[in-house]
């Protein structure tokens, strides 16, 4: 009998131990940020930017703003490429833009500066360049099921650990050659899930992927209401407003466009629209139905 | 003759076939271009009706202009449908050219399709069935009253995306309406030979 409970003893002792080491994850932190790749040496080093000229149609590159040292990225680069991709295909219909290049991140060199974005726009033939950057955090903390871990199948089979992934996207958009910034815009998500702690890992980098998935879309939206303001403000002569550096904008032709150029028009219907169009459509129906039983 | 040939909607189906044309060639060459016309391209006050700024915009023109315009076709208002489609094409052109003078650029056929529904509505006014008919007429009176606010206010309601620095001209669904209001009054109907009366079988 002392021999059973000293057996049973041990082997709690074993599980209890074995269920520590499918604890919770400690919080991951993965920032990037535009402003350490362009102003290394810091902001207040920094030369005041000159006076906008932007002859439209204009070339834009687009790219994530290098990471600081060798931290590891929470998504591949592949992923990066198709997630610029998305927001190059939005502003596709833009007029004042002609061409839009998704530039890979090794062409940017951490704290690369002004200096690097010249480069490139040489090599590239850029007039704009739109820096992406990001900050994720991802929280991890174990519920009450977690004390089926102290079964076999439990770290298997319950998903016991609760993720919150919170994004947050930035895209600067920076004349190369004045080295002003025109606007910026930004994308956030939060996305929650659940794991279990085999798959912790994995279900933490899908995660991670839909939360920069949904800022993106986020970030479109906003950047496209952004783009908006800027062409508005744009036209009054001021990159943003008094006490920002002047702009000038010019047309294919060379003519100058300012608030007196008129504005772009759209005749287009909405959803209200076409919810009165198919009530009615759907009455119609009906009352024919009843007519033919 | 079978009424299926009868009332085929052979305009609309024109229609259909040149917004198809349309969207073949790029859109800036048939865009209404305030500066352009001015220097003689007016045929961009009409083919500027015919193109959108995107593949959304079009689908919700296009696919109620053409809706409406079979529909109605197809049970004998073929002859409605033309005057409203020359009217409601008419007045967007005042509306662009003369009452938004700011105007550089304009693309969009939602005169047209505004002057449609609204003839669409009133059409069924006298149907039997009232939940239809009630439903028809507040459909017109939603209609012009968010286009008069959109128009006096200068903001728009509900407005779907469109591209950076592109806004909706509410003046132009305000006189497409009123256009297809205008050619569904019975004065003007009985001058026009052929008219069916509507249908309460529909």
């Amino acid at each position: 009998m002392r021999h059973r409970i000293a057996l049973l003893v041990v082997l709690l002792l074993v599980l209890v131990l074995a269920a520590g080491c499918v604890g919770s994850m400690p919080p991951t932190h993965h920032v990037n940020s535009a402003l350490d790749f362009l102003y290394p040496r810091g902001l207040t080093a920094a030369a005041p930017a000159k006076e906008v000229v932007l002859k439209l149609p204009l070339r834009v590159g687009l790219a994530f703003a290098p990471n600081r040292g060798y931290q590891r990225d929470p998504i591949t680069e592949e992923q990066k490429q198709k997630l610029l991709g998305r927001v190059a295909a939005a502003f596709k219909e833009n007029k004042a833009v002609s061409r839009l290049e998704v530039v890979p991140t090794t062409y940017l060199q951490p704290a690369g500066g002004f200096a690097n974005l010249d480069q490139i726009r040489r090599s590239l033939g850029l007039d704009l360049m739109v820096l992406v950057s990001y900050d994720q955090a991802q929280f991890t903390e174990s519920t009450r099921a977690s004390w089926t871990y102290l079964t076999v199948i439990g770290p298997l089979l319950i998903e016991g650990e609760k993720n919150d992934t919170r994004t947050v996207m930035d895209a600067v958009v920076y004349d190369i050659n004045s080295q002003a910034l025109l606007f910026r815009a930004a994308g956030e998500s939060t996305v929650g899930g659940h794991s279990s702690p085999l798959n912790m890992e994995r279900k933490r980098r899908v995660f991670a992927a839909e939360g920069f998935e949904q800022a993106t879309k986020d970030l479109i939206g906003n950047l496209n209401a952004a783009l908006a303001r800027f062409d508005e403000q744009a036209r009054s002569g001021t990159v943003q407003g008094p006490g920002t550096p002047a702009i000038a904008m010019y047309s294919a032709k060379g003519e100058r466009i300012t608030a007196a150029s008129g504005h772009l028009g759209g005749g287009a219907l909405g959803i209200p629209e076409l919810i009165l169009v198919a009530l009615i459509g759907i009455s119609l129906l009906l009352r024919r139905r009843a007519a033919g039983a | 003759m079978k009424p299926f040939q009868r009332y085929f909607p052979w305009l609309t189906t024109a229609l259909a076939a040149i917004c198809a044309a349309a969207s073949l060639v790029p859109a800036e060459t048939l865009e209404y271009d305030r500066n352009r016309v001015a220097a003689g391209e007016v045929w961009r006050l009409v083919s500027g009706q015919l193109v959108h700024w995107t593949p959304r915009m079009a689908a919700l023109d296009l696919g109620m202009l053409l809706g409406l315009g079979i529909w109605l076709e197809v049970r004998g208002d073929r002859r409605l449908v033309a005057l409203t489609m020359a009217l409601g094409g008419g007045l967007t052109v005042l509306g662009v050219q003369e009452l938004s003078p700011d105007l550089a650029v304009y693309r969009g056929s939602s005169g047209l399709a505004s002057a449609l529904f609204v003839l669409a509505a009133v059409r069924l006014k006298s149907v039997n069935d009232p939940v239809t008919r009630n439903l028809a007429i507040t459909g017109v009176v939603l209609f012009l009253t968010k286009a008069s606010f959109e128009f006096l206010a200068g903001q728009t309601l509900f407005a779907g995306p469109l591209p950076p620095g592109v806004h909706v001209v509410p003046v132009v669904h305000l006189l497409g309406g009123l256009g297809g209001l205008v050619s569904a009054t019975p004065s003007l109907s009985v001058r026009l030979p052929g008219l069916r009366s509507c249908s309460t079988s529909n």
